[in-house]
């Protein structure tokens, strides 16, 4: 497949916006109600056995510096639809380089764009029927999906039940570690969810959810190395299926008095490649003013690895391998920090509606990444 | 565990009135508190740890590193 262009990028996703905004309607009842911009700019730094940027049997670099510019905007058709789009571009110098990147550089800056679209319409006071759609495209791949959901709230909105599912194809040239291309490839996803929120008191919330992911298809990484003790690399291999489920539970709680809020949730993850993962997150508010609040987080994530995951393999291996490093055991630490301004709430005028936020964040992987980055977004609301 | 917790919350709490969920529809206690930053935050997790997705988002799809 050919690569994008930043233009192409650029101009693809400002129609892809326009086109949804411009949806058929009465025009009198249409309506922008909200958008948000933001860029991320991510620094990633450290090592991989899957890439190849780095001595014969030794972990390759992947550095990397990726720019993320996000667009999201909501549209109110009639009273009772509402259409949200997405769209991410990522701009990226190429972070596990491969035998072309190697040889040639050819590769060494992607470019992808995302698009997300989602209709909701209110069938009543309580319930809402939504409809998903949207495609990713980036230098080796395409992708498209679709998926349906329900939302329903009971108990004079105390208790709120969301179903939703996805089913998404993706198409790739499968090249290899040593720029080989058999050809187009393809693997495909189907994801169900539940997810349930109590209304505990008038300052507690309850959220709890489980989904469950089933692929098929060719779903190993086709280019990434996996080293061999008497030097050279072969191919990535997993098995043709994987099962992946989750289940998270957070407890939501405001403290009026001290107008702070805190939030802690608890994730635990399982597969059929028997990789495991626990991850513990936690967030303090604390408003400084009724329209500016800090948040300092805290995550961390513990995964084994996938049981057929090495560093460096013998020569010639046979069954399922890879030396990924996202696949391998490790431990992850994040902190972040955040400072927003709900101008809506300000007491002075000149910024409207709008919102502003600045994120910081540094996350250390205990493989041997890290990747610090930092956030500016803009919202208004009209 | 969900299951039990979800049934421990629905038979142990009393129904809040809306006119006394202002708290609740404070922007710190939403789920989502911006639908950008959750996507940026998403991606990052769910590219490179090869447990990311599968609850509440699609995982393993969609995107060229695989994981």
């Amino acid at each position: 497949m050919r690569q994008l262009r930043p233009a192409v990028v650029a101009v693809s996703a400002v129609v892809a916006l326009v086109a949804v905004a411009a949806a058929p309607a009465p025009a009198a009842a249409q309506a922008l109600e909200a958008f948000e911009w933001r860029t991320v700019l991510f620094g990633q730094g450290g090592h991989g056995y899957q890439s190849q940027d780095g001595a014969d049997g030794e972990p390759g670099s992947q550095q990397a510096i990726i720019v993320e510019p996000l667009l999201w905007a909501r549209l109110r058709q009639t009273p009772t639809l509402v259409h949200e789009a997405a769209v991410e571009v990522d701009i990226v110098s190429a972070a596990s380089p491969d035998a072309i990147d190697a040889t040639t550089s050819a590769s060494r800056m992607n470019e992808s764009v995302a698009l997300d679209v989602t209709h909701r319409w209110a069938h009543d006071h309580h319930g809402e029927v939504q409809g998903r759609w949207g495609f990713h495209a980036e230098e080796p791949l395409r992708s498209w999906f679709w998926g349906a959901g329900y939302v329903r709230k009971l108990a004079d909105d105390n208790f709120t039940l969301t179903v939703n599912g996805v089913i998404s194809m993706d198409w790739f040239d499968s090249y290899g570690p040593y720029g080989d291309r058999p050809g187009l490839k393809q693997r495909h996803a189907y994801n169900g969810n539940l997810s349930v929120s109590q209304v505990l008191s008038p300052t507690t919330i309850l959220d709890a959810a489980y989904g469950a992911t089933f692929q098929a298809g060719l779903l190993e990484t086709t280019w990434n190395a996996v080293p061999m003790v008497g030097g050279g690399v072969a191919r990535e291999k997993f098995p043709g299926t994987r099962l992946r489920q989750a289940a998270t539970v957070r407890v939501s709680q405001h403290l009026p008095r001290s107008h702070t809020t805190v939030k802690a949730s608890y994730r635990i993850y399982h597969d059929d490649f028997d990789l495991d993962a626990h991850t513990v997150q936690l967030f303090g508010y604390q408003y400084v003013t009724p329209w500016l609040y800090a948040r300092l987080g805290y995550r961390v994530h513990h995964q084994d690895g996938a049981s057929f995951y090495m560093d460096v393999f013998p020569d010639a291996p046979t069954g399922y391998r890879t030396s990924d490093s996202d696949l391998a055991p490790f431990t992850a630490h994040e902190v972040t920090a955040k400072l927003a301004l709900l101008a809506d709430r300000a007491p002075f005028a000149v910024l409207g509606r709008a919102n502003l936020d600045v994120v910081l964040g540094h996350y250390r992987r205990s493989n041997d990444l890290s990747i610090t980055w930092g956030a500016l977004s803009l919202g208004y609301k009209f | 565990m969900i299951g039990l917790l979800g049934a421990s919350a629905l038979t142990a709490c009393r129904i809040v009135p809306k006119n006394r969920q202002g708290y609740l529809n404070d922007p710190t206690m939403r789920a989502s508190e911006s639908p950008t930053e959750d996507r940026a935050r998403r991606k990052l997790h769910t590219a490179r740890e090869g447990a990311g997705g599968g609850d509440g988002e699609p995982a393993g799809g969609g995107c060229a590193c695989g994981n």
